[in-house]
């Protein structure tokens, strides 16, 4: 009695798995073979365990292209399965994160931003700041802020630069732009907190149309994200 | 001593485990000349040097010889530069070093700090640095300073040094075969000029120093010293390892003087084929529109990139040279993106001009934001 009572306890674990895992991807669709291509090597554990993890974020309205891209980033570094399901577990958190604090209505790019700035360091509540400053998709804004905190800015100071060019109606690019300058001014040599100050001055010195047209005093390169660090990066003063 | 050296070798890793040790295993003989003391066998060494920002650290330490006879030595360091100012940077750096050894009475520890203002420009640079130091030996405390001007001067894989430098200090003194009796203490002050040169090709590195010591106190006038290491790589990070040296005593850190000679095996110092891309950083560019972004990347001398990131699904992709900048075309969305590059098939980095995070798998990625 005893064994046929376990036979069937794991008769019907294994039924189930396969309908929480089979179920939710069947609607995946392209990023089922993505998904399904990442994990072939992995043992069929973590594979079941990385399928329901995916397919719950699926159903959860988050986006799920990060998290086959975190597989296969998983593997091909050589990570083992446990590592490479606690790091989809992480962003999976991370994601939700970001969904909730910018809210239900947020593009797959502006969770995406939100999760990254989050693994920089962001807060929920800077994510939400951002959110109600503008109108506007913010994913530049929040790609610009997890670069800022990446860079070795203090959050506080990272918001205030963002926030700042916000309320100047500055395009993506602008933003872009900032936060790209801040690190080549970091790569240099200069502390991101000096490089900050002088970045966040130069934007309140300046009109506030400035920023919209692009004529951000100090920042170089506005139509990408390249910067080759030999812009006007300011040097101490002894 | 052997056994301190191993005990410190353990408890040191952790604290600089972001930046790639270096492990010498081998075989030493040495002469210790000032006791006429002979120690010959195993040598393990480990030197581990890292960098973030304006700060800098770095660890030296190991163990050579037997249980008859035997020297451990550790040596700590850690700075902070300045940015540099039109081509000058400036540099304060503490150093506790700890030395110990059955051939002679005794143990130095040696607490050092240095100021060092480092000029450079294209192939050509130097440095002056101005230093002091308390060394604690058997029952004395000894202060000391010293003072070095060096140039160097690059052509192409070869780089020659040219060093001055006088110290001031004082030095224990005593009797006996053994120098087993203290019997005072006494001034040591010298004057010594040297010369190096660095070459390398893709697998092998050769370094040799010479320098003239003048030593009113010594038993020569003038005393040479001479230092030369070859290491040939087997692999992209294990190189066979042959090193011959006749050292002069250092007083500041207590080493004594030595004629020795070691054969081994370097585990974890990239090959020159492999470092040498790692010392120049990768600027990369994004334009165009989604569907069919134009990615480059700038770097001069190399002779190929790859680049993957999570728009590749991480898979690498090659790119084509143009010039110094390689270009590749791919799609990219807008928004936030995680990239490495691989330069000369070394090892996947952050370009040289995004910041980095943490990839969740113990490593870094570049973060790039395109609009």
């Amino acid at each position: 009695m005893t064994r046929l009572a376990g036979s069937g306890s794991r008769v019907m674990f294994l039924v189930m798995l396969a309908v929480v895992v089979t179920a939710p991807r069947a609607t995946l669709g392209a990023q089922d073979f993505a998904y399904a291509a990442s994990v072939a090597d992995l043992d069929s554990a973590t594979q079941s365990l990385l399928g329901k993890e995916i397919a719950l974020a699926h159903a959860r309205g988050l986006p799920v292209d990060p998290l086959i891209a975190k597989v296969r980033e998983g593997r091909l570094k050589r990570a083992p399965g446990a590592r490479i399901r606690a790091a989809v577990e992480r962003l999976g958190e991370r994601l939700s994160v970001a969904r909730e604090a910018l809210g239900a209505m947020s593009t797959a790019e502006e969770i995406t931003a939100g999760a990254d700035a989050i693994s920089a360091g962001a807060q929920a509540a800077s994510l939400r700041a951002v959110r109600a400053a503008t109108g506007q998709p913010v994913t530049a804004a929040i790609g610009a802020l997890a670069q800022l905190l990446a860079s070795g800015v203090t959050e506080q100071k990272a918001m205030e630069m963002v926030l700042t060019l916000l309320r100047r109606n500055a395009v993506p690019a602008m933003l872009i732009a900032l936060a790209n300058q801040v690190e080549a001014d970091v790569a240099t040599g200069l502390s991101p907190t000096a490089s900050a100050a002088f970045r966040l001055r130069a934007l309140e010195n300046q009109s506030g149309d400035a920023a919209a047209t692009g004529a951000l005093p100090g920042v170089v390169n506005v139509t990408g994200a390249a910067n080759n660090g030999t812009g006007s990066a300011p040097r101490r003063k002894p | 001593m052997c056994a301190i050296g191993v005990l410190l070798l353990g408890a040191s890793i952790p604290a600089i485990a972001q930046s790639p040790a270096v492990v010498d295993v081998g075989i030493s003989a040495a002469r210790f000349t000032g006791d006429n003391v002979s120690v010959a066998g195993p040598q393990l060494r480990l030197s581990a040097a890292g960098v973030q920002r304006q700060f800098f650290e770095a660890i030296e330490l190991g163990a050579m010889g037997t249980r008859a006879a035997a020297i451990g030595y550790v040596g700590l360091s850690a700075g902070v530069r300045t940015t540099p100012v039109a081509q000058v940077r400036h540099d304060i750096a503490v150093e506790l070093s700890g030395v110990g050894t059955t051939a002679s009475a005794g143990r130095a520890i040696t607490a050092l700090v240095g100021a060092r203002s480092v000029y450079e420009q294209g192939p050509i640079g130097g440095w002056f640095r101005a230093s002091g130091q308390a060394a604690s030996r058997a029952s004395d405390v000894f202060y000391g300073g010293s003072v070095e001007a060096a140039s160097w001067w690059r052509v192409g894989r070869k780089q020659l040094t040219a060093t001055l430098m006088q110290e001031w200090t004082r030095a224990a003194l005593y009797a006996g075969p053994a120098r087993s009796r203290p019997v005072g203490t006494a001034p040591v002050q010298y004057l010594e000029g040297g010369m190096s040169l660095r070459a390398e090709s893709d697998a092998a590195a050769f370094n040799v120093a010479v320098t003239s010591r003048r030593d009113a106190g010594a038993s020569h006038l003038f005393e040479p010293s001479l230092a030369a290491t070859v290491l040939y790589w087997t692999s992209e990070s294990t190189a066979l390892m042959l090193a011959a040296a006749h050292q002069l005593p250092d007083y500041v850190r207590g080493l004594d003087a030595l004629d020795g000679v070691s054969v081994g095996i370097r585990f974890g110092q990239a090959s020159p084929a492999l470092a040498r891309p790692a010392l120049r950083a990768a600027m990369i560019q994004f334009t165009g529109t989604a569907d069919t972004r134009l990615v480059r990347i700038h770097i001069p001398d190399a002779r190929t990139v790859e680049i993957m990131g999570d728009f590749t699904n991480w898979e690498p992709r090659p790119t084509t040279r143009n010039g110094a900048t390689f270009e590749s075309t791919m799609r990219v969305t807008s928004g936030t993106h995680r990239l490495l590059l691989r330069i000369d098939g070394g090892e996947w980095r952050p370009p040289g001009n995004t910041p980095a995070v943490a990839d969740d798998f113990g490593g870094r990625v570049g973060l790039l934001v395109v609009p």
